[in-house]
């Protein structure tokens, strides 16, 4: 499980209170997706680890469209992977975050195991 | 709490935990890499998110006697060589070894652990922590 978090202040990843997690279910069907499309870098960026702390990522507010758009792409790539009931369930309350985020200028933080 | 212990009594619970684990899992040695915890992944990783109560918060924690170098090392060969042993390699070719422990180990009660290292070949591990819940495993809670 990755945590996934709001940096709304100075806060560092060690301070943060996790609002959503990325699953090891989650992370595993959709690895060879991601990483398999050269141009989702910024998902590939939080998908090519899920442990240890270089899977430790950072997203600053004026990426989180680009992200947005990376995912958007993703699910005209790969709709039925993207389409099983709990990758569906993530990607809702991650788009959901990642807007939240955009709106209230929040960094946003994947933090591993 | 542990960290009142004296001295003598914490590495009596360092001891006695090791030990317990030890004769817990005298099961099939695993036929590859062994796991080794570097000091570098215990202090930069496994402690502050797997140990210390007062950052990571959303983290499982280890019990204190499993919070040294030594006990964390032991650890991941106990989990490593147990018979309940899960071994999964993932896509980045990393192993995932997931078992039951018998014992509590997590500051929620977990009785089962994680251990990752970075791959066949190679022992080194990434993280390793504590499990309340893990896919095919019964008893972890």
């Amino acid at each position: 499980m990755r945590d996934i978090a709001l940096l709304t202040g100075g806060e560092t990843i060690g301070q943060a209170r996790a609002v959503l997690g990325l699953s090891d279910q989650v992370w595993s069907s959709l690895y060879q997706a991601v990483m398999g499309e050269s141009e989702l870098p910024r998902l590939a960026r939080i998908w090519r680890h899920q442990y240890g702390a270089e899977a430790d990522h950072v997203v600053e507010p004026a990426e989180i469209q680009a992200l947005l758009d990376e995912i958007a792409a993703l699910r005209k790539l790969h709709g039925p992977a993207l389409a099983r009931p709990e990758v569906a369930d993530f990607f809702e309350l991650f788009e959901a975050i990642c807007r939240e985020a955009e709106r209230s200028h929040a960094r946003l933080a994947f933090i591993a195991d | 709490m542990f960290t009142k212990l004296s001295t003598a009594a914490r590495n009596g619970a360092i001891v006695a935990a090791v030990a317990a684990l030890s004769l817990a899992f005298a099961a099939p040695t695993f036929a590859g890499a062994a796991c080794v915890v570097t000091q570098t992944v215990f202090d930069d990783h496994i402690y502050p998110r797997h140990c210390d109560t007062g950052q990571f918060v959303n983290k499982s924690k280890f019990l204190d006697q499993y919070c040294t170098r030594s006990a964390a090392q032991q650890f991941c060969r106990s989990v490593q060589n147990a018979g309940t042993r899960i071994r999964d390699v993932q896509a980045n070719n990393r192993i995932r070894f997931d078992a039951e422990l018998g014992i509590v180990v997590g500051t929620w009660g977990e009785k089962c652990g994680r251990v990752i290292i970075e791959s066949a070949n190679d022992g080194t591990v990434v993280t390793q922590f504590p499990e309340l819940t893990s896919s095919g495993l019964d008893d972890c809670s």
